[in-house]
């Protein structure tokens, strides 16, 4: 994971906990990385021979291609062909034309069947970019519970999950970051949940032909997503589910997450930022949230 | 001799603890200014730990040092160190402020406004 991570654990086991943390992020990364040549996903991806798969990459890899047929493939894991033609997995970002997207587009989906799990046609390739950080800190979280850690804070590239409450026992404070950059517009005072944010301001590049062009991609299109949503913020009990539901309200809207989060027994909760300078948030957050700036206006989800 | 020898040493250490001192309160005065201007929470670091008090109650504290016990007061929004088992009484005389340092006791005062966040998520 080439990302910034930090962890603060406290208590007496906190030093043991931690290490055994990182090593188990680390050890995810092995498995998930898809620049890494040494790591199993890289090896599915590169190669025609049948890949042994580790039990967390099998579980990984059944979520995600659960998420893209509930999905219709707009969340898409199989997405690398086209993201890599942009150059969003290098740098050297261009804009591919219609014809070039339309013949790589066959690719970027899954038809092999669960029991084929270890084998991908050629030209195809798996990218856990979107939930990998999500699922190593879930995994680095359970880790630090079997260490006897009962408060801690990880931040993994901006993905935070928390263990417990903080060593006083009141919450955190978890600041969302201004998508225009500047002053943080939401607190959130929170405890034992993972808080995941997906925004277009993260990674973008502009163009030749002078439009900008995000990181996060409709896998159903194959384009960048074009939206009036500048970020969405996803609490929930776990990162994976977290990182899922973050990046797909981004490319799907308010509405699917609406409907996703009714008829998922508002086991979560969200919030939105848009364009206009007004705020969506869930009523789970009632009482937690505290509007740091002026809204143009605010929505509650009730 | 002696004296003139002693006199020298004492100013060398007085101004070399009076250049940490700045350095220590430099730093962090950018931290808190990072943090925000309006304090609203004092914050008491101790060699163990880390302890938040809010301005808003007007109360004395008591903290445990390397040497002993510092006693730190909220007042009106303000706080001070009021008791200190240090040889110079530094940090009392510093009375009201936004970074408050003893050094032999391993005590630092400092105040955040309340939106001192424990993480931003992006």
């Amino acid at each position: 994971m080439n990302t910034f991570m930090s962890l603060r654990s406290y208590g007496a086991n906190a030093e043991k906990g931690n290490k055994a943390a990182e090593e188990e992020i680390l050890r995810i990364e092995k498995l998930i990385s898809a620049t890494d040549p040494d790591s199993t996903v890289y090896k599915i991806n590169n190669s025609d021979n049948e890949v042994t798969l580790q039990e967390d990459l099998v579980f990984l890899l059944n979520y995600s291609i659960d998420r893209c047929f509930e999905t219709d493939f707009a969340f898409n894991t199989f997405l690398y062909p086209v993201t890599k033609r942009w150059g969003f997995t290098t740098g050297n970002y261009t804009v591919p034309s219609a014809q070039e997207i339309s013949e790589l587009l066959p690719l970027c989906n899954w038809e092999e069947g669960k029991d084929q799990l270890n084998k991908l046609s050629s030209g195809k390739a798996i990218d856990f970019g979107a939930v990998g950080k999500g699922f190593a800190g879930d995994k680095a979280i359970e880790v630090l519970k079997q260490n006897g850690v009962t408060s801690a804070l990880l931040d993994l590239g901006g993905n935070i999950q928390l263990l417990g409450s903080k060593p006083d026992g009141t919450d955190f404070k978890i600041g969302l970051k201004n998508p225009r950059g500047g002053e943080v517009p939401v607190a959130i005072s929170l405890s034992d949940c993972a808080v995941i944010t997906s925004g277009g301001y993260e990674r973008y590049f502009t163009a030749d032909d002078g439009n900008s062009y995000i990181h996060i991609f409709d896998g159903r299109t194959g384009y960048p997503v074009k939206t009036n949503i500048l970020s969405t913020t996803i609490i929930s009990k776990k990162g994976l589910e977290g990182d899922f539901l973050s990046t797909t309200s981004f490319i799907l809207g308010k509405e699917w997450l609406t409907d996703y989060w009714n008829s998922h027994n508002r086991s979560f909760d969200f919030v939105i930022l848009y364009e206009d300078n007004s705020i969506t948030y869930s009523q789970g957050l009632t009482g937690r949230i505290n509007l740091l700036q002026e809204f143009s206006w605010t929505e509650v989800i009730n | 001799m002696d004296r003139g020898n002693k006199l020298v040493m004492k100013v060398v250490r007085f101004g070399d603890f009076l250049v940490l001192l700045l350095i220590l309160a430099s730093s962090l005065f950018s931290l808190s200014y990072l943090f925000g201007k309006k304090g609203s929470t004092a914050v008491i670091q101790t060699p163990d730990s880390v302890y938040e008090y809010p301005l808003s109650k007007d109360a004395v504290y008591e903290v445990k040092g390397e040497i002993g016990i510092t006693r730190v007061e909220v007042k009106d929004g303000r706080v001070r160190i009021i008791d200190s088992p240090c040889p110079n009484k530094t940090c009392v005389n510093q009375s009201w402020g936004t970074v408050l340092v003893c050094l032999p006791n391993q005590i630092i005062v400092t105040t955040e406004e309340s939106g001192g966040f424990d993480a931003i998520a992006e």
